[in-house]
């Protein structure tokens, strides 16, 4: 090698890059490579591969399947799952997701040191702060907040990112600071558990397992297939009814991969309009009396005039409905079919083999309720469970979601917030915005007002703050602004959209780098991980939602008093030795320790309300009356205190959404097409959509049917742009038969990617969603929307 | 004689490590005056006249007078993964394990490369072995005991060093480093990082060669 300069230049240039005294005879830079003991030595051999059980916790909604992670010299180099079946306990097996784990701890795009903005609020600039630096600033805001505004400035998100037991920490922190604002409902279900209760009291199922004794099946909305393909969900035991012959029917508008796996027929139809296929197959059963009156007489309220509470006014029953007493309009299957495009003759034929086929299971899941009117489809459905006299026996069921077996549940002490007043959880931004204007009539809980608008929120592990929320365009506004809200603490892995708007940005441990326990969903067959131990050390510089707590909690002088001088360890290890105290059977945590995974021992299926039905005198329902009420005298007085009835009747209808089939016509002729958001099995909501792998399984695309297609000139892979007055996507475009015509699908869940028109360029659904709560509920539609597509 | 034969290395030593810092990190004040200084690119002492250090040398010089140190270190942020996403990740393995993720198979082969030397990334030092960093702090460590081992009269120590700096280079960086320059390229809106990126491909590029040149020369000393 010749040099191409003398030494006096060389060291001239040294000078000038300032290390010129360290040149010659170090062996390495002192920041990263060291020496092994000082000697240079042979390589070491790779370690033993361990075999480390893990759980995938992501909100998928089935039961945290379990995953087995090879281990070598403290990295994951494989990424196996639970293949231990035993009769009528399915092993709890990894769905694609879980599988892909790799691809979520190794991600190169993780977060990875704590920082804070330094740019306009959403802007994306931040600047590294020393873990001590974030601390500080948090508990400095926490405290001038309070101090300004009082508890009620306060907000904890709402979250899913993260299982409920590692999120205990905030909320203890927070209940020790005098409070903060409440939430009610959830993302997923608002209606559901909103006014299902208003026909049943608490909710119950049978138990997916005793879908074994059914002879018909049909499922409303419901797609485990895609939503929970993993372990023993129930798309496990709707499988194998299907095998042991029972005829599977599947009502929606797209053919799901449920449909494609499991249907002897596909019904699609409009979204937004189920009520009114259910009320024609109510019509049908009416008119051709073949629906069980002694079973409405005996256990319903409100079915007929004649069981209609004291004081409910006539024609008010849903057979007078049904029948066109009050309005003047039969629910005919005629009437149904131009508003749901399901042909009249269908429905006749649906209606007759619901009724004469026994036992009948109908099943509903959650995709109906997240809209406009979401509350209305919850409550149909059991209508005709009741019906069919399919309530309280084997093989049928209420009309609820499919059901599980109970295990029991671990939590750890959050304390008691001293604040009262609750919003619901999709309420947020108006609170922000006008939080001192909400009224009960809003949805307002607890208080008839709150004294402040939320001034400073914690997100731990969510992705709501702007990706998973209604009208990314105008939270955005809300959020840019920082005037509003102050202050904004989020804790995450990734940078995802919603980290964005941080003030204080953290980087977490994924689940396999801490220890924590399940999540909070039970196995069919009450198999059930509870425990996840470290498989690796932590990554990059992170911290735990318990470390970044119990160091705010230092700052502000209570730290002794926040972890009670405990470990993490300690905590969870004292929560699950109280549960064993006192339940039968329950491994303690050294039997936790060595096998994580409770294993049900209960083969014998869970039936909805079979004590009601056999002794409904003796079991009431926790319903007013203790009976199933198809009419609510409950509801029709909150409807009329909020002066909604209209929109939040006493009995399930089919109620006009506002943007749907039949919305002002004027809106259907500028934006004429039904925009759904369905779960893909690619992603959990919002959680993968950076994982490259199960991006190659399913590329983000809206679906069109072929006709919609052809008509607007686009071609399968066109890229094509979605829009309505709410904003603009650009994404690749999908053109299938399985999609009813008329409407578009385009899955929840991708990463809201601006660009600088403000046009997303992911194909995040939230972009032209509507902030509009439900009646009820208060609850989120997002698969209500009506769209224009069109060739880029 | 011996200053001939080992200030080729002292140089590569030096310059590797000038590289390592700058790719691990973000630049401050005193690194902005450093670079800044007409010497800099001046006397810049490797690899001069080859094209992709010129364009790597010009590029830098031309993005200095205009930089600004706040915009540069969110540069430095961006593409390096340094707080989150990498435009232009600086691991190995992304580009090249079947995972296409950190700590792949990958890592584990530089791990092992680098244990095959007496070496180890410091604990405190949280990035994993496949960084481009570290394997210039590698390459840097390895150049300086060559020149050693050449002043010491030990010919096959120094053979058994270059041996190393050869599996560095050629089956390890330059098989993605490529592909990291174009993606630095593309993505650094001042030129600087990108200037940066384009130097040391040159560099190791040329390295190769050099380093091949030794191991099939009869005798080194």
């Amino acid at each position: 090698m010749k040099p191409e300069l003398s030494r006096r230049t060389f060291l001239k240039w040294s000078a000038v890059v300032g290390a010129g005294a360290a040149v010659g005879g170090v062996a390495a830079t002192q920041s990263g490579l060291q020496l092994i003991d000082g000697t240079a030595s042979a390589a070491p051999a790779p370690g033993p591969v361990k075999v480390v059980p893990q759980q995938c916790t992501v909100n998928c909604g089935g039961y945290s399947c379990a995953l087995q992670l090879h281990v070598q010299d403290d990295t994951i180099i494989r990424v196996d799952t639970d293949q231990m079946d035993r009769d009528g306990f399915p092993a709890m097996r990894g769905c694609l997701r879980g599988r892909a784990t790799r691809q979520f701890v190794y991600n190169p795009d993780r977060l990875k040191q704590p920082m804070k903005r330094v740019g306009k609020r959403g802007e994306g600039k931040f600047e590294p702060i020393t873990w001590d630096e974030a601390y500080k600033l948090i508990a400095e805001n926490l405290d001038r907040i309070i101090k300004k505004y009082g508890n009620q400035a306060l907000y904890v998100q709402y979250a899913s990112g993260t299982d409920g037991t590692t999120r205990t920490p905030v909320t203890r922190l927070l209940n020790m600071l005098g409070g903060y604002l409440n939430y009610y409902n959830t993302y997923s279900s608002a209606c559901y558990n909103w006014a299902g209760p208003y026909t049943f009291g608490k909710l119950e199922s049978n138990s997916s397992d005793d879908l074994m004794n059914s002879k018909l099946i049909v499922l409303f909305a419901n797609n485990s297939a895609e939503t929970q393909p993993g372990g023993g969900n129930e798309f496990y035991w709707q499988l194998k009814a299907k095998q042991n012959g029972a005829k599977v029917i599947v009502i929606d508008p797209r053919l799901s991969d449920t449909t494609k796996a499991l249907a002897d027929e596909w019904i699609p139809i409009r979204p937004t309009t189920d009520n009114a296929l259910m009320d024609a197959m109510a019509y049908v059963m009416l008119t051709e009396n073949l629906h069980n009156q002694a079973f409405l007489d005996k256990y319903t309220v409100g079915f007929d005039e004649a069981t209609l509470p004291k004081g409910a006014p006539a024609n008010s029953s849903y057979r007078s409905y049904v029948m066109g007493l009050a309005d003047g309009v039969k629910k005919t299957p005629e009437w149904a079919e131009k508003i749901t495009g399901v042909p009249a003759a269908t429905i006749v034929r649906l209606a007759r083999e619901i009724a004469t086929t026994k036992p009948c299971a109908m099943i509903q899941n959650l995709g109906w309720q997240r809209h406009a009117m979401g509350e209305q489809p919850v409550r149909g459905l059991p209508v005709l469970a009741a019906m069919t006299g399919n309530i309280g026996i084997k093989g049928g069921g209420p009309g609820l979601r499919d059901g599980r077996k109970s295990a029991p549940s671990i939590s750890l002490a959050a304390g008691t917030n001293p604040v009262k007043a609750s919003i619901s959880c999709f309420q947020w931004v108006e609170a922000i915005e006008r939080g001192t204007e909400l009224k009960p009539v809003d949805g307002l809980l607890n208080v008839p007002k709150l004294d402040t608008n939320i001034k400073f929120i914690w997100n731990y592990g969510g992705n709501t703050m702007i990706n998973q929320h209604s009208d990314t365009g105008h939270t955005h506004k809300v959020l840019s602004d920082d005037s509003l809200c102050e202050f904004i603490v989020i804790h995450d892995v990734m940078m995802t959209p919603s980290a964005r708007y941080a003030d204080v940005l953290l980087p977490d441990a994924t689940s396999y780098e801490r220890m924590h326990l399940g999540r909070g969903s039970t196995n069919v067959m009450g198999d059930r991980f509870y425990l996840g131990v470290p498989a690796i050390t932590p990554l990059h510089d992170i911290k735990t939602n318990y470390e970044v707590c119990s160091g705010v909690a230092e700052k502000l002088g209570i730290g002794q008093k926040f972890t009670e001088g405990k470990t993490w360890e300690q905590w969870l290890k004292d929560a699950v030795n109280a549960v064993a105290a006192k339940t039968p059977g329950f491994p303690n945590w050294d039997a936790m320790l060595k096998d994580p995974i409770y294993r049900g021992k209960d083969t014998k299926p869970v039936i909805a309300y079979e004590k009601f039905i056999q002794d409904p005198e003796k079991n009431k329902l926790s319903t007013p009356s203790g009976k199933i009420e198809i009419y609510s005298e409950k509801l029709a007085k909150l409807a009329a205190e909020r002066g909604n009835a209209k929109e939040l009747p006493a009995i399930p209808k089919y109620v006009p959404a506002w943007e749907g089939p039949n919305a002002d016509p004027a809106l259907l002729e500028k934006y004429p097409l039904q925009l759904l958001g369905h779960h893909v099995k690619r992603r959990v909501h919002s959680t993968h959509d950076n994982n490259k792998w199960l991006e190659e399984v399913e590329p983000q695309a809206i679906t069109l049917n072929e006709i919609d297609a052809a008509e607007r000139g686009i071609k399968d892979g066109d890229m094509v742009k979605v829009f309505n007055d709410r904003g603009e996507i650009h994404v690749t475009c999908r053109v299938s038969k399985g999609i009813m015509p008329g409407v578009a699908d385009l899955p929840q869940g991708a990463w809201y990617t601006p660009n600088k028109d403000g046009v997303d360029t992911r194909g995040c659904i939230n972009t032209i969603t509507k902030y509009h709560p439900t009646p009820g509920a208060k609850g989120n539609p997002q698969h209500t929307n009506l769209v224009q597509v069109a060739k880029l | 004689m011996a200053d001939d034969l080992t200030l080729p290395f002292e140089v590569r030593s030096q310059v590797y490590r000038l590289l390592a810092d700058l790719f691990l990190t973000p630049p401050d004040e005193q690194v902005l005056t450093m670079l800044s200084h007409p010497d800099f690119v001046a006397d810049w002492p490797l690899g001069r006249g080859l094209p992709d250090v010129e364009q790597g040398l010009t590029r830098i010089a031309n993005a200095l007078p205009q930089a600004n140190l706040t915009d540069l270190r969110q540069e430095f942020y961006h593409l390096f993964g340094f707080l989150g996403p990498a435009d232009a990740p600086p691991w190995q393995s992304v580009y090249l394990d079947r995972e296409h993720v950190l700590m792949g198979e990958e890592t584990l082969k530089l791990r092992a490369l680098f244990a095959r030397f007496g070496l180890v990334v410091a604990e405190t030092e949280r990035q994993p072995e496949d960084h481009i960093s570290l394997q210039l702090q590698f390459l840097a460590a390895l150049a300086a005991r060559t020149a050693e081992r050449l002043t010491a009269g030990d010919e096959p120590g120094a053979r058994t060093l270059l041996e190393g700096q050869r599996e560095c280079l050629e089956e390890n960086l330059l098989r993605w480093a490529d592909k990291f320059v174009s993606q630095a390229e593309a993505a650094s809106e001042s030129g600087f990082y990108g200037g940066l990126a384009r130097l040391t491909l040159g560099l190791l590029r040329l390295d190769l060669s050099e380093v091949r040149r030794l191991l099939a020369a009869p005798s080194l000393i």
